[in-house]
């Protein structure tokens, strides 16, 4: 190791500002943006807005937070963590897993790129049948350049849960790349994206809300759907807002520090329950936050967040759909993700010049 | 029902000098330099002069450049030599708290040599600690030497982003860089031990 190497590996060891102090510095600048549009103190620093790091991947809410790899760093004070004692309940996990989000921060150079790993268990049905796949998924974002995005897909077993082997999937050992901008639309995004949400879990709670209500009524005059109950507007705007907080908080791509608020608006929902013991797709035992909510057609989903036990790192996540099905609802495996490395690198691979297009775009 | 894989989304984001043009008018729009780069800033100050510092210095770093975001060269499109050159110019200010800083974890890693509790306590439990060797090399070179060094092997800047930042001839960080780790090797190859 030479002294340069030195000198950067005891820099990049060194802990992230604590959620306080970017906190207070945030507000600070607030206000001097405040003064500098002559006054508008109802109008707090914009996120920025062109931020759309969004990977997306699996059934129901895509790619599952970022992890540091490196070291969990403790501190004293208000935030302080007790690591490695059972957390009270569902509101309490989410505010250690918070706290320790907030403390994560990997920061990719000019010339770098976020490197994550994932294990993807996908689920799918078409004519003949139902069944899993596993998906080893990688993706390098550039840290100057998130348009030159790249993402690996190395598919895996296929397991069957009902009706014979599907024909229409990705043999085993198949790798795919998959840059970014190569496969546009198919999704149909939710409202609302990391970038617009404020820092404070109570206002970023209820941005998403008022925001899951304004789609939920433009979506249903896009359908055509007159005269529905309350009940059913607050089902499916509650089903909104817990769909998008999952998909934000599992997102590898989420700064650190929105994560965090992610994390902590969660920790605010009241369908929000402590799962003492809930195994990722790698097989990691964790401590799990789980928030069911209803579908219309008297279905429901259930999102998992899967927490190491000591740290409460984030581990992975997994998702089940209840299918109504002659009278009775069918659970069914939605996707779920093992993250397994997020870290800073050097390089990207090439993408092969006989790469095809990926199956899914 | 089928549930296809779905596609990676096009990341699509300004570059920094779009975000910096656009708040002129949209003062607003300056928090996504904020968002990028505060903790990186943070972790540069935090080095150099210690987390308490750091906490105060980064903010600071932001306020100054929110200010002066009307004379940000459009041209280059990353911020980060601009925010860089901002915190060394404030880190500057405070070149002997530096120095003894460097001196003190020289000396000791022990509980005694550190600002605040916080500091302790992160300092036990990672592997943050510098080594006194290097410690000491940086203790004793000069603080515009320093500053090249610095910049190159923490921020990673190349040597025209140094001297931009520094606003210094770049054959000028080419030397101070040259000459600080000829005495930085000296200093820790005179200690006996490899890094």
């Amino acid at each position: 190791m030479n002294e340069l190497e030195a000198i950067k590996g005891h820099h990049d060891s060194l802990p992230g500002p604590a959620p306080e102090v970017t906190s207070r510095a945030w507000a600070l600048l607030t206000e001097e943006a405040e003064r500098a549009e002559g006054g508008h103190p109802e109008r707090p620093l914009g996120r920025p807005r062109g931020r759309r790091w969004v990977v997306r991947a699996g059934v129901a809410v895509g790619l599952a937070a970022a992890v540091t790899a490196g070291m969990i760093f403790v501190r004293g004070g208000d935030e302080s963590v007790p690591f490695g004692t059972a957390p009270a309940g569902a509101a309490e996990l989410l505010r250690h897993a918070a706290t320790v989000a907030a403390r994560e921060e990997v920061q990719p150079g000019p010339g770098q790129f976020l490197y994550v790993e994932q294990k993807d268990v996908t689920f799918a049905s078409d004519s003949e049948g139902e069944y899993t796949q596993d998906v080893r998924r990688e993706v390098w974002m550039p840290g100057g350049d998130p348009g030159k995005a790249l993402t690996r897909s190395t598919y895996g077993r296929t397991t069957v849960i009902s009706g014979g082997h599907p024909e229409h999937v990705q043999a085993p050992g198949t790798v795919e790349y998959q840059r970014a901008g190569q496969c546009r639309g198919g999704f149909s995004g939710l409202p609302f994206q990391a970038a617009d949400l404020p820092g404070d879990p109570d206002r970023a709670l209820a941005k998403v809300r008022q925001e899951a209500e304004t789609f939920v009524r433009s979506d249903q005059r896009r359908r055509g759907e007159a005269g529905l109950s309350r009940k059913e507007i607050d089902m499916r705007v509650e089903k909104v807002v817990a769909s998008s907080l999952l998909r934000l908080a599992q997102n590898p791509l989420t700064p650190s520090r929105t994560r965090a608020t992610v994390f902590g608006a969660l920790s605010k929902l009241a369908t929000v329950t402590v799962v003492p013991d809930l195994t990722d797709p790698a097989g990691r035992h964790g401590v799990g936050a789980s928030i069911k909510f209803e579908t219309p057609g008297g279905g429901w989903e259930r999102g998992e967040l899967i927490f190491e036990p000591a740290t409460y790192r984030f581990l992975g996540y997994r998702s089940w759909i209840g299918q109504p099905e002659g009278g009775q609802v069918r659970e069914i495996p939605g996707a779920s993700t093992a993250m397994l490395t997020v870290k800073v690198v050097d390089s990207m691979p090439e993408v092969p010049k006989d790469a095809g297009k990926p199956m899914f775009c | 029902m089928t549930a296809p894989l779905q596609d990676a989304a096009p990341p699509s984001e300004d570059t920094d000098a779009q975000v910096i043009e656009a708040s002129w008018r949209d003062p607003d729009r300056f928090g996504a330099v904020f968002d990028r780069y505060f903790a990186s800033i943070h972790r540069y100050v935090h080095l150099r002069l210690g987390e308490s510092a750091a906490d105060d210095l980064a903010a600071e770093t932001f306020l100054r450049a929110f200010r002066s975001r009307d004379r940000f060269d459009l041209t280059c499109p990353s911020a980060r030599p601009w925010l860089y050159g901002i915190a060394s110019n404030l880190v500057a200010d405070h070149h002997r708290a530096e120095a003894r800083r460097y001196r003190a974890l020289a000396r000791s890693v022990g509980a005694g040599e550190v600002a605040n509790h916080d500091e302790r306590v992160v300092q036990r439990v990672s592997a943050a600690v510098m080594q006194p060797r290097l410690a000491s090399g940086l203790a004793r070179l000069s603080a515009g030497d320093r500053d090249v060094l610095l910049l190159v092997a923490c921020a990673q800047l190349s040597y025209e982003e140094v001297a931009a930042a520094l606003g210094i001839p770049q054959g000028t960080v080419g030397s101070r860089l040259n000459r600080a780790r000829k005495r930085l090797r000296k200093i820790i190859g005179s200690a006996g031990e490899a890094l």
